[in-house]
């Protein structure tokens, strides 16, 4: 509940400041293999599974009709796609031991992106001096949830009639904000021609019971009750099956369907100088059998409770500069957020952005033994599913590796059909949520070393660099709960990470876990700090925010040391414990009196 | 168990009292009532105030809905939610933490709330509900304080030109307000609303309708410090039709069926729902080929639904009390207005209303004449038993409708807390001597010629915005204006009726300038009656970020069914007009 408030939050930042985020998946360590849910091979290729559904021909139908019909029209559209996302789930909540609620939903949103102009210059062209409409980017449109052709046509006739009226108002002003502002620096094409693609994939079906996960929900989360200073403490399962029915007026028909399994677990604590010091717990799989079983569910609470317990007693770290080793989730968020955001295509266009990477094509900004790729194919890594995987993007492009960063050498950006200068195609990265408008969003991160050192050895580093620099210590920074980072021109290009286990490691070998503290820094110096990476890659799964919505992506990557990190202090909550004892404290005292 | 509720019992003698009434194995009162008194004997910070009063209310919904269009589901689903809203009042009744903004952001408290309310555990857990209780009564404690601290602090500087109390003293009450559940089956409301929904499949010159039946249990438990405790149970069910076309000149058109019941056996049958779709497509159809109005200013006649509508949203708002809450920081009040102060406060024991029209509050009646009245309840949200009370005799003004709160000249509460501020219930509307309508039509005919009209208007039908074809709308943050309470809502069916007889529709008619001084001037009404059932959300003036965030409550509201005015503004809208579809609609492009 706290991270979805959060990250709506997150969101309405988005909007205004071009801020982007990934957010509270915490995925811990699984054992490998069995774990692993093979996704069906329908990545493999384009296997066509199924036979278009009666709402994907009803769309079909529409689409032709009505795309002939505008074509008539003084202002004619060039392009013109429906997308149908049906989301189909059960959420189950309990807190300290008890069902919070239980519920589930059926619901389909259409999305419609309908062009006037051409290929090279159209109604979406950016609208420089002035915020952009955001009715224009988001919009929620209910279409039946049954596949009733008449049913399903009505409403996509009665929407695309709006959004083509509209789009003839936006073609007037971007043509006008044209000649009224000065030359654009990249001058590419407003949209990419792509392949016709034509895939169906059977819809897929669930396999979950709502009695039995509540009282698992109730079993997990019920030992937190007996810590009268654990004062949240919440447990969550969603299933959902997310299906997509695709067309455009280019002819490609798409349809996929995909399962998604999360089990959420959050508690938090307070210290007595009122710092919330939160533990979450999180996993993410495509089939039941990838979640935990219930004996390693309530070993990970025991030692989120010992955790807890641990950090309300810990010390607090003031601001330092100096070495730090981070995990390989503290580091695929890490790189997620310092990078990731920066090489998003559209961003090195828009001229509000601050284009970090945009003339850095065939230079070095790594070392020589990383590399990194973002890939949507892959479906798993280091044991566990990655939930940055599709088949095809929101455009209907298919989803594909794309090497950014080659032995140290940045080489190019993720790409939505929006191009930019010199990469004038997609490669399958154009991404939103349901309602939002797409742009060029990150899949599954996947950091990769050629030379991975043993922990230790980063360990051994990290003293080595405190003696050097007479520092006493350096931290590690082993979970973390998210970040975020600001990617515009107006204000500071920043980052932040928001660690949750922060240890100091002292130059004796010792570790002390401490709090307090924030992971921040600024794009490029970060990156030219990243020194070595160790041999235990592991998975962050979570929902990255930005401006066209939530979606699911993963990022992947060993342990790394680097040499100067900062840490500023942590926003902390002014509120103090509460005043009186946990009723159950006190009803035992109550008893006593007697 | 019985040992602990023994020593409270001592302790605090009205919760002795209080537990003879009820049972001790209901789970959830139990923690609420061992919480409430551990809170009151404990609960103090340091060397700071302790609550003088402590209230909990919870409130659990269970629901069932569906909504469809063109004979397809769009939604169908249950819910079931149980919140604990709690207050905690520090200082005394002359003046305490409340009626007072404080802009502070951010949280109080260990634990999240919002707008003073916590999600409950679906399950009678005692120890899970103890923890909840406990966190959110800690976390409203500490507002509490510090908001009293803040309100101390401005009055300081501040000369208070009246001095009134913050709460109303009121004799503590034990109620039970208890209906039978209504049973629900989800299959059988997705049947009915695909089903009238599939009706829009033989209309033509509709663009866009959606239909939508929901039905709702709720139950709500209240407990306070000085003794008050209800337990109410109701139920209600919502049927909603509403559809959207355009005029040949491309002026939106919109109309709606809104019906409500309190059982399934007293909602109309299909088939009668089914005619009153058709009806309003009819309606439609006739507007699209309506000429437009024309601005017109002179004698009008509101009739049925039309007449209960003008009355519910330009005058019923005039009848509750709103209390100014005293602010910290004027710089936010701009942005975050209040509530203007109702201008009725100042015309208690003045005319009005014309002298043969009187006004009653009703919340104890379930009909009138026979036709069901929806806005009844047993005890209000404060624990006050809910009364008949005289508002308005032989058009002049005896009292408002007020909550605990006090406003000037007004000290008890009226029992019309429903939500977060004052609402209306039944609300009665009566002439000493009504007309007949022949006699209302002649004396209409008289104003035209003296006013040397060829023609007047008859207002049929007038829209409610809360029944709007929106379903590509998004809601952004924004905080309430202050300037939309007096404006009348569009009128949808309109005739005008020249001196002959004749009678001619027009469509796109708005009301301008009709403010709450208009009503004082009706000529006439008829001595025929009309009843119509509207949702109400109350607002908590004080809470500038959660202003109107209410759940819905039912108005009943029994006007005479023909208000004849002498002078009316009707004008078509102003603004730019959208342009019809390019492509006809693909069902009917056959």
């Amino acid at each position: 509940m706290r991270s979805l408030s959060r990250l709506l939050c997150l969101g309405l930042v988005c909007a205004a400041f071009t801020a982007t985020g990934i957010w509270a998946e915490t995925p811990s360590p699984l054992k490998a293999d069995d774990k692993v849910t093979a996704r069906r091979a329908v990545f493999e290729g384009a296997i066509v599974e199924g036979s278009p559904s009666p709402t994907l021909q009803a769309m079909q139908e529409e689409l032709t009709r009505s795309f002939s019909v505008l074509k008539e029209q003084p202002v004619p559209p060039y392009y013109l796609s429906y997308e149908i996302t049906e989301t189909e789930g059960i959420r189950v909540g309990a807190s300290f031991g008890a069902l919070t609620y239980s519920n589930e939903s059926r619901r389909r949103q259409l999305d419609i992106d309908l062009r006037v102009g051409d290929y090279t210059f159209d109604n979406t062209h950016q609208v420089r001096g002035s915020p952009s409409n955001f009715s224009d980017r988001y919009s929620m449109i209910a279409i039946p949830i049954e596949d009733d052709p008449d049913a399903i046509r009505s409403v996509l006739w009665y929407h695309t009639d709006k959004k083509y009226k509209r789009a003839i108002e936006q073609l007037t002003t971007v043509k006008t904000n044209v000649q009224v502002k000065v030359e654009e620096e990249d001058q590419s094409d407003d949209f990419s021609k792509e392949p016709v693609e034509h895939y169906v994939e059977a819809p897929a079906s669930f396999d979950i019971s709502r009695d039995e996960w509540e009282a698992k929900l109730k079993k997990y989360t019920a030992p937190f009750a007996q810590s009268g200073d654990i004062y949240e403490a919440d447990a969550t399962l969603s299933a959902n099956i997310s299906t997509r029915q695709y067309v455009n007026s280019e002819g490609s028909e798409i349809q996929t369907s995909q399962v998604l399994y999360r089990l959420f677990i959050y508690a938090f604590t307070k210290a007595d100088d009122g710092m919330e010091l939160p533990r979450y717990e999180s996993f993410s799989a495509f089939a039941p059998e990838g979640l935990p079983s219930d004996e390693e569910v309530l070993a990970l609470v025991e030692d989120m409770i010992a955790d807890l317990h641990a950090l309300r007693d810990a010390p607090v770290v003031a601001p330092y500069t100096g070495p730090a080793i981070l995990s390989g989730r503290a580091s695929g968020v890490l790189f997620h957020e310092i990078f990731g955001h920066r090489i998003e295509g559209h961003r090195q266009k828009r001229e509000d952005e601050g284009q970090t990477f945009k003339k850095k094509i065939g230079e070095k900004v790594l070392p020589e033994t990383f590399s990194v790729y973002f890939d949507p194919t892959q479906t798993s890594s280091a044991g566990k599913d990655m939930v940055g995987a599709y088949a095809y993007d929101n455009q209907g492009v298919k989803g594909r590796r794309v090497a950014v960063v080659e032995n140290g050498v940045f080489r190019r950006f993720l790409m939505s059909r929006s191009p930019i200068e010199d990469f004038p195609n997609s490669n399958g990265h154009g991404r939103k949520q349901a309602g939002y408008a797409p742009v060029a969003r990150q899949s599954n991160l996947i950091v990769e070393t050629s030379e991975p050192l043993a922990r230790d050895q980063l360990k051994e580093m990290l003293i080595e660099q405190c003696r050097m620099e007479d520092k006493e210590f350096g931290l590690y920074f082993e979970d973390i709960q998210g970040g975020f980072t600001i990617t515009g021109r107006t204000i500071p290009n920043a980052f932040n990470v928001l660690p949750i286990m922060v240890y100091r490691i002292y130059t004796d070998g010792r570790e002390e876990l401490v709090r307090g503290v924030d992971l921040i820094g600024t794009p490029l110096t970060a990156f030219s700090q990243i020194a070595a990476a160790d041999d235990q890659p592991d998975v962050f799964n979570g929902i990255c925010g930005a401006e066209s919505g939530g979606v699911p992506v993963a990022a992947v990557s060993p342990g790394i040391f680097i040499s100067q990190i900062e840490v500023q202090k942590k926003d902390k909550s002014q509120e103090r414990r509460p005043i009186l004892e946990a009723p159950s404290e006190s009803a035992e005292d109550a008893d006593d009196l007697l | 168990m019985c040992k602990r509720f023994f020593i409270y019992g001592l302790t605090t003698a009205t919760f002795l009292a209080f537990s003879a009434v009820h049972a001790e194995d209901d789970v959830l009162q139990r923690a609420l009532r061992d919480e409430l008194a551990r809170s009151m004997q404990q609960l103090q910070l340091e060397d700071l105030e302790q609550p003088y009063f402590v209230s909990y209310l919870v409130r659990e919904v269970k629901s069932k809905g569906s909504s469809a269009t063109f004979g397809s589901l769009l939604n169908s689903g249950e819910g079931h939610s149980r919140d604990l809203s709690v207050e905690v009042r520090v200082g005394d009744y002359a003046l305490d933490n409340t009626n007072f903004r404080s802009f502070s952001f951010g949280g109080t408290g260990v634990v999240r709330m919002y707008g003073g309310s916590m999600q409950l555990p679906l399950e009678d857990d005692y120890d899970e509900l103890r923890r909840k209780i406990w966190l959110a009564t800690d976390g409203a404690y500490k507002k509490a304080l510090e908001d009293i601290a803040r309100k101390r602090a401005t009055l300081q500087n501040k000369t208070r030109t009246e001095e009134i109390p913050d709460f109303s003293r009121e004799k503590p009450a034990t109620e039970v307000d208890e209906m039978t559940p209504v049973v629900l089956d989800l299959d059988a409301l997705d049947q009915r609303v695909r089903q009238l929904s599939g009706l829009f499949r033989e209309m033509p010159d509709i663009y866009t309708s959606r239909v939508r039946l929901n039905g709702a249990n709720t139950s709500v438990y209240y407990l306070n410090s000085e003794g008050s405790s209800f337990s109410r149970t109701s139920s209600s069910l919502t049927f909603t039709a509403v559809a959207a076309t355009q005029a040949p000149d491309g002026m939106p058109l919109e109309d709606f069926v809104a019906v409500y019941a309190r059982s399934p056996e007293d909602l109309p049958s299909d088939d009668e729902l089914a005619a009153q779709i058709k009806t309003m497509g009819d309606r439609l159809k006739q507007l699209r080929q309506a000429p437009l109005v024309e601005r017109y200013t002179g004698p009008v006649i509101f009739s049925g639904q039309a007449a209960t509508e003008l009355f519910n949203q330009g005058f019923v708002p005039h009848l509750l009390s709103t209390r100014r809450a005293l602010s910290d920081n004027p710089q936010y009040e701009r942005y975050y207005p209040q509530k203007k102060e109702n201008p009725f406060l100042d015309k208690i024991g003045v005319r009005v209303l014309p002298e043969f029209l009187s006004v009653r509050a009703e919340p104890l009646m379930d009909a009138y004449k026979k036709q069901p009245l929806l806005g009844g309840y047993g005890v209000d949200d404060e624990g006050v038993p809910a009364r008949p009370v005289r508002l308005i005799q032989k058009g002049v003004l005896e009292t408002l409708l007020t909550t605990r709160t006090p406003v000037r000249g007004i000290d008890q509460s009226t029992g019309s807390r429903r939500g977060p501020g004052v609402a209306p219930s039944n609300i009665l509307v009566e002439a000493e001597k009504g007309s007949s309508e022949k006699d209302i039509r002649k004396e209409f005919f008289k104003l035209i010629k003296r006013q040397k009209k060829q023609y007047g208007y008859i207002v049929t039908h007038v829209a409610n915005p809360s029944y709007r074809v929106s379903d590509s709308q998004v809601i952004f943050f924004s905080p309430g204006s202050s300037d939309d309470e007096d404006k009348l809502a569009n009128a949808i069916f309109v005739y005008k009726v020249y001196l002959d007889g004749r009678e001619e529709l027009v469509r796109n008619a708005e009301f301008a300038g009709i403010g709450l001084y208009t009503f004082k001037d009706i000529v006439k009404v008829s001595k025929t009656h009309a009843v119509n059932t509207v949702p109400f959300r109350s607002e908590d003036n004080s809470s500038p970020f959660y202003r109107g965030r209410g759940s819905e409550v039912l108005v009943s509201i029994v006007t005479p069914r023909m208000v004849l005015f002498e002078d009316i503004t009707l004008k078509p809208p102003s603004g730019e007009i959208p342009k019809v579809p390019v492509s006809m609609h693909p069902y009917f492009d056959k």
